[in-house]
């Protein structure tokens, strides 16, 4: 891979991820069962979990340079997220020492039903809505971004949108809870 | 903006922390005392992470489909068995492509904005769900149940499975494919020849039909029903007149 990662995935977001993915993929799987004794399968589910990680961080803009190589990098998350994952066999008390922010370290805990349901609900809204508020907030994209990108006269427009989007998607999800009352 | 619309504003921006001193401490005391307001921003907070996991999902997805052609997966020796999730592996990384190719905001892009902007799930009017009723356990009605509630995926299963299909039950249909962003689908029932005649949903199906070259970026063909539409003289016709003139606005 001749760009960094960071680059890759500043300039094609999603577009680099298969590749990025890919690049490292077996190199950590065979360290992972050979340094860490776990299956294979959990080894490709740190390594998922590393990559997603890192995509987050780079997009949200909360990662700008690599200090250390992008192997060594994503190496260690991995071998955080598995260490977390097998539970702490006594040899495993201390991760390692990495710079990283966690998947949803920022967020207030909620009730993971309903945040699920809230996860079905944005499926059921259909395009152009979903585009948009992934974007907003997920991808952290400015208003006016999101108008040159998904066609929008101007940022006013699109915040517009975006405010008539979130009506409709709670609409949808207090609607469903009141159809399924846990 | 209506007022719904504008709470919501105003609970983001308070949640995106864009507000500051009188502004900030207006909303905080709108949220303790307003039960309405502080259950918008209560529902605002999950939506926000449930947006954001649904994407980890998508994410986690494409790592998947990249799985399917590495070694381990080859290993599996059911080849033949799962060629058709291969098919749709690839129209799925085919579709994200697509949608997250580099854009510009060009006049097709556009025409797609639109759809976002004028298309509402029509109101079921045919088994509208009485709160506090018994409720009918079958297909037909389960079926409109799961579409009043939006979950559309849902009521395409049951009103797909249901018999005989009558005119209205197409319309609601094609409304269904529309909202899961299938146009092609939407529109063979739009243009189901019971629904010409039928006088309930005839003018709603020629305006979804219409809005679901929106979808296509297809500007000629929504042009050319939207016309037919706005000189009928009926409920449509002013928005269709209204969408034409976006169109045009286009060119």
């Amino acid at each position: 891979m001749s760009q960094s990662i960071v680059e890759l995935i500043r300039m094609h977001g999603q577009e680099a991820l298969k590749n990025v993915y890919l690049e490292h993929r077996d190199e950590f799987i065979s360290w992972a069962r050979r340094q860490m004794h776990c299956s294979a399968d959990q080894a490709k589910d740190a390594y998922q979990q590393a990559i997603i990680i890192l995509y987050e961080n780079i997009v949200n803009a909360k990662l700008v340079m690599l200090q250390s190589s992008e192997k060594t990098y994503l190496f260690a998350i991995g071998k955080n997220k598995l260490r977390e994952m097998l539970r702490e066999d006594v040899r495993f008390q201390n991760l390692d020492s990495i710079d990283y922010m966690e998947l949803g370290a920022e967020e207030e805990p909620v009730d993971p039903k309903k945040l699920r349901h809230a996860s079905e609900c944005l499926q059921h809204l259909g395009e152009p809505c979903k585009r948009l508020l992934e974007e907003f907030y997920y991808h952290q994209s400015t208003m006016t971004r999101i108008a040159e990108k998904l066609g929008y006269k101007n940022e006013d427009a699109a915040k517009s949108q975006k405010y008539k989007c979130l009506a409709r998607l709670r609409k949808l999800f207090n609607h469903e809870l009141v159809m399924r009352p846990e | 903006m209506n007022q719904e619309e504008d709470d919501i504003m105003w609970a983001d921006r308070y949640l995106q922390k864009e507000l500051d001193g009188s502004v900030r401490g207006e909303i905080e005391n709108r949220i303790s005392n307003e039960p309405a307001f502080r259950k918008l921003v209560e529902d605002l907070k999950i939506l926000r992470q449930g947006i954001r996991e649904n994407t980890r999902t998508d994410l986690k997805a494409i790592l998947d489909q990249a799985e399917t052609g590495t070694n381990a997966s080859k290993k599996v020796g059911m080849k033949g068995l799962y060629w058709p999730l291969g098919v749709a592996a690839v129209i799925l990384v085919m579709t994200v492509l697509y949608l997250w190719r580099p854009s510009g905001g060009d006049s097709s892009d556009k025409v797609l904005a639109l759809f976002g902007e004028v298309f509402e799930p029509y109101p079921n009017i045919v088994m509208p769900l009485e709160r506090g009723t018994v409720s009918d356990s079958g297909t037909l009605a389960l079926a409109y149940r799961a579409y009043e509630a939006g979950s559309f995926d849902k009521a395409l299963i049951l009103f797909e499975q249901y018999e005989p299909k009558e005119a209205s039950l197409h319309f609601y249909l094609g409304v269904c494919y529309l909202a899961k962003g299938e146009s092609l689908k939407a529109r063979q029932n739009f243009e189901y020849p019971g629904l010409d005649h039928d006088t309930q949903f005839a003018e709603q199906a020629e305006w979804y039909e219409a809005i679901s070259f929106l979808l296509d970026k297809d500007k000629v063909h929504s042009t050319e029903i939207l016309e037919r539409v706005a000189s009928r003289g009926n409920a449509y016709s002013e928005k269709a007149g209204q969408l034409l003139l976006k169109l045009k606005s286009f060119e």
